[in-house]
């Protein structure tokens, strides 16, 4: 690989024995798939701090690069991690497990990075701008950020994300360059009776990432109305049955006016119609129970934003959600303080809406907890519950979600 | 009599085992729990199966990318495959193997080989691994 000065130097160990690995990790996987150089990256989001998902290995890697003084060399992003740092007491959580998290935080603050704790850094401050070159791990984010918002990420996992932000260099390859960004199949969508809700995203989502697999898909027939809590919700489900990287919308997303920007032969390319009973599948194929026998809401994955959690006071109008269903939402500190100002935050919480920052339901410790059938409104949610939790898992709209909770036994919690 | 297929290499090494094989996508995160060694997606056409001390085959990857994490502590906890066969292997796979050189000095082969010869595959042969040549027994 032809490498640049300044890269030499951090490959001869003169910016510290961190740098000098990560950049011996990133040209390893370069050169494993054909990267003649590297690239400049000027952000990176890290997935690898979630230690419910990454276990002992995770933190052991953290730790080990902090430790040799490891160092971020651009803006960084933190994923949610597995606890509610300042909550997590109130969340019955195993102390040990939470200890282990706690090594983690400070790993990765100590080596620099922003502590978003979120798995929807594209909604908050630090996202990157139209064209920008970033290395970016969490399937979602990916997704988000190279088809919603137009800047450049390969589909990067844990570990590369860090090693990414420890040089600011990665692989010049897949997705960073142009011409690899070409739509290779295209998803009509035309027929579909789409609502504006964000469940009805998260099914196409879902559906169109069985379809698509590992291709970038160019999709058509989507309404100019979408939102971005819906194209957040499309983006989580596609890489939850897919390794789709990006997507492209027609006359939605930014390199996508038309169908000839984005291939130099849509006529060749292989089409597929999304009929509404493949759709009606693929919203039946979320759930494994029956609405009645939900004990939980889980609304906020990826992250609720401030336009969610205000749509969710507004629908609960200050009626109060009896105390045998647990209703949660999972948000990040970013909007959670946007939010503390108003009486949003206080009327959810008086309501009996448990508020969670920092952290997701599949990645942190449930074992005080004993909910068996969760409702939610996430296919990624859905998609990877009983896998990772062993809970039965029944998807909705948030309407239904909110509905089965004030309908469900018990007094009001107040 | 043996059959030889020839792949590409994406790590090297040298192994033998059982294989397993699965015809779908497959996610490490939400697929394969490093608590139990075992796949615990309940979609999977190779769901419950034990990876430890077989070769595993899927076509692609798909999901989170926390699977290099999950497929790191695997690895260190020693209840990994052996060797992993795809038809597209994905950078998200390789970096969980490259890691686990750099930090434990874990070899995990990773070979892509065709379409076509993917369909040889069957789960219950045994195999023998050596870089980008897999031998069938």
């Amino acid at each position: 690989m032809k490498l640049t000065q300044d890269e030499q130097e951090i490959l001869s160990g003169k910016r510290g024995e961190a740098a000098k690995i990560a950049l011996e990790i990133i040209i390893e996987l370069g050169e494993l798939y054909g990267a003649a150089e590297l690239i400049p990256v000027s952000k990176a989001h890290i997935d690898g701090c979630l230690y419910g998902a990454v276990g002992e290995a995770g933190l052991e890697f953290a730790e080990k690069m902090h430790q040799m003084g490891g160092r971020v060399a651009v803006p960084t992003t933190l994923n949610a991690n597995s606890r509610d740092i300042n909550c997590w007491v109130n969340h019955r959580m195993n102390a040990e497990f939470a200890e282990k998290n706690a090594r983690m935080e400070k790993a990765y603050l100590g080596m620099g990075a922003i502590p978003t704790w979120t798995c929807a850094p594209y909604q908050g401050v630090c996202a990157p701008r139209f064209g920008e070159q970033v290395a970016w791990a969490e399937s979602n984010a990916i997704v988000y950020v190279n088809s919603v918002i137009g800047a450049r990420t390969e589909r990067y996992g844990d570990y590369t994300d860090l090693c990414c932000a420890l040089t600011g260099r990665a692989p010049k390859f897949g997705l960073h360059i142009k011409k690899n960004r070409l739509a290779q199949i295209i998803i009509n969508c035309e027929g579909l009776p789409l609502k504006s809700s964000t469940d009805d995203f998260a099914v196409l989502g879902y559906l169109v990432g069985k379809l698509a697999k590992d291709k970038i898909p160019a999709i058509t027939g989507i309404p100019q109305w979408v939102t971005s809590d819906q194209l957040k919700a499309f983006s989580a489900a596609i890489a939850s049955s897919g390794a789709v990287a990006m997507f492209h919308m027609i006359g939605i997303t930014p390199e996508a006016p038309d169908l000839n920007t984005i291939s130099d032969d849509p006529s060749n390319i292989e089409t597929i119609e999304i009929t509404k009973e493949m759709y009606l599948d693929s919203r039946k194929s979320l759930s494994s129970a029956t609405p009645e026998s939900a004990d939980a809401i889980l609304i906020g994955c990826p992250h609720a934003s401030a336009a969610e959690l205000m749509e969710i006071a507004d629908l609960l109008n200050g009626r109060f959600i009896p105390e045998e269903m647990e209703f949660w939402i999972y948000t990040n500190r970013e909007v959670y303080s946007l939010l503390e100002s108003t009486l949003i935050i206080d009327n959810l919480i008086k309501s009996g809406v448990r508020i969670i920052r920092d952290t997701c339901f599949l990645n942190t410790d449930l074992s005080g907890w004993n909910m068996k059938t969760v409702m939610t409104n996430s296919a990624k949610y859905a998609h990877y519950m009983k896998a990772l939790t062993g809970r039965e898992v029944v998807f909705a709209n948030l309407g239904e979600c909110i509905n089965t909770a004030l309908q469900s036994k018990g007094q009001p919690r107040i | 009599m043996k059959t030889i297929i020839k792949g590409k290499s994406l790590v090297g090494g040298s192994t033998e085992g059982t294989l397993i094989v699965s015809h779908e996508p497959f996610s490490f995160f939400g697929g394969f729990s490093f608590k139990t060694g075992s796949i615990v997606d309940t979609r999977s056409d190779v769901y419950q199966e034990v990876l430890k001390g077989k070769i595993f085959a899927f076509p692609c990857g798909k999901g989170s990318s926390s699977t290099a994490g999950v497929l790191l502590e695997a690895l260190r906890k020693g209840i990994a495959p052996r060797a992993i066969i795809n038809i597209n292997s994905e950078k998200i796979l390789a970096i969980g193997s490259i890691v686990a050189e750099k930090m434990y000095g874990l070899n995990l082969p990773i070979i892509s080989i065709s379409e076509d010869d993917y369909q040889l595959l069957k789960t219950g042969l045994f195999l023998r691994i050596n870089n980008e040549i897999i031998e069938v027994m």
